[in-house]
């Protein structure tokens, strides 16, 4: 009773077994995005072929991946890309990244080497800059982004910390120009 | 090489009688010094290779390699001199107010204060001072082209919105004492922290001003 008992069980989930064994994913990486795709084993080890042939990692082109195995394979892949969107890439902003002090020697920011954080971003706003720690910018939506160098009359100032070779960023809007 | 920085500065010509009034200055040092060194270092027993290993090449260099010494320092005066003129040029606005030009005359003196070797020369009592004296002019003028930067974004940013276009007064006094400040470099890692502490310095002078606005 037991036995027949296992062995249905065993029956009844085999194929699933089976089925999700066989299928596997890869995740080709860019620069500014990436491109996830999911086939069955078979399939993948062509692609994973395919993509090591055609050196697909540094042609950073996720719209003819796309094409290309979607033609090639149709619905037996999944596709999906994600594109990372960058406050640069829009039109009309500029943007420098530099050492902070470099920054600093080159009279873009006032003085803040060595303060902490906070007390940078006490300085840097009151001379006028809109100024914002790396982590929290990188968490605002890129409309978010926008929103904050708009409402900035200067610069948006991006500090990842204030050690004199910590990077800094800053955006401008091209009519508001470099230097204030 | 000296020739060439005529155009660089006005005053060229002053460097030019430096390098021969510091060649001289070294000879003359040298001579004095080299038979108390000898002395000293063996103990006053001189022996036929009588002089310790650590400061071998210090010594060796400063008695037989003299004009290597004054062409490095020549050079560096060369370079610190070209890298100065730069840096008056990325500020040309803070160089018309009464501040900025102070600093200009300020950093301008302090390049040929540290190539000048007269006085570090004849305080020197032996020959790793006399060593010393030229890597501390050496990296001392290295250092004034970001001093002066430091000194004219500071005049750039405290005067922007004044009034009369000048840094206020309370922070003008501080302003002209980081000037000043500047503790003699061996070597590179301790102007690389001089540098450190000058810029620190300078942030702080801008926070207590951004924290009085913010009072205002």
């Amino acid at each position: 009773m037991k036995k027949t008992a296992l062995l249905t069980v065993f029956l009844l989930i085999a194929p699933f077994a089976a089925a999700s064994a066989s299928v596997s994913s890869m995740t080709i990486e860019f620069k500014n995005g990436a491109v996830f795709v999911q086939a069955d084993a078979k399939i993948m080890k062509e692609i994973k072929e395919w993509a090591e042939k055609s050196g697909i990692h540094s042609a950073a082109d996720s719209k003819n991946i796309i094409e290309t195995l979607s033609g090639r394979y149709g619905n037996r892949i999944q596709i999906e890309s994600f594109v990372t969107q960058q406050l640069s890439a829009a039109a009309g902003v500029k943007e420098v990244r530099m050492p902070l002090r470099n920054a600093i020697l080159a009279g873009r920011i006032p003085p803040v080497e060595n303060l902490s954080l906070d007390e940078a971003m006490i300085v840097l706003g009151g001379f006028g800059f809109t100024a914002m720690t790396d982590r929290y910018f990188s968490s605002l939506s890129n409309d978010m982004k926008l929103r904050k160098l708009v409402e900035t009359d200067t610069a948006l100032i991006i500090l990842d910390g204030t050690g004199p070779d910590d990077e800094l960023k800053m955006y401008y809007r091209e009519e508001t120009g470099e230097k204030h | 090489m000296l020739a060439a920085l005529a155009p660089a500065g006005a005053f060229a010509g002053e460097s030019r009688n430096l390098t021969e009034s510091n060649r001289r200055a070294l000879a003359s040092k040298v001579d004095e010094l080299q038979h108390s060194e000898l002395i000293r270092l063996t103990h006053g027993r001189p022996k036929a290779n009588p002089i310790p290993f650590p400061l071998h090449t210090i010594y060796q260099t400063a008695l037989q390699n003299q004009e290597l010494l004054i062409r490095n320092q020549s050079e560096s005066f060369a370079n610190a001199l070209a890298r100065l003129g730069k840096v008056f040029e990325n500020y040309p606005v803070e160089l018309e107010t009464a501040a900025g030009r102070a600093a200009e005359a300020r950093f301008k003196a302090e390049i040929i204060r540290l190539y000048d070797l007269a006085e570090p020369l004849s305080d020197s009592t032996s020959l790793l001072e006399v060593y010393s004296a030229f890597e501390n002019s050496g990296f001392g003028m290295e250092a004034v082209p970001a001093r002066a930067a430091l000194a004219l974004n500071a005049v750039r940013w405290l005067s922007k919105d004044s009034e009369n276009g000048e840094p206020p007064p309370d922070a003008a006094a501080r302003l002209d004492t980081l000037m000043r400040r500047w503790k003699p470099a061996a070597d590179v890692f301790q102007m690389d922290a001089g540098l450190r502490s000058l810029s620190s310095d300078y942030a702080q002078l801008f926070l207590s001003v951004a924290v009085s606005r913010q009072e205002k």
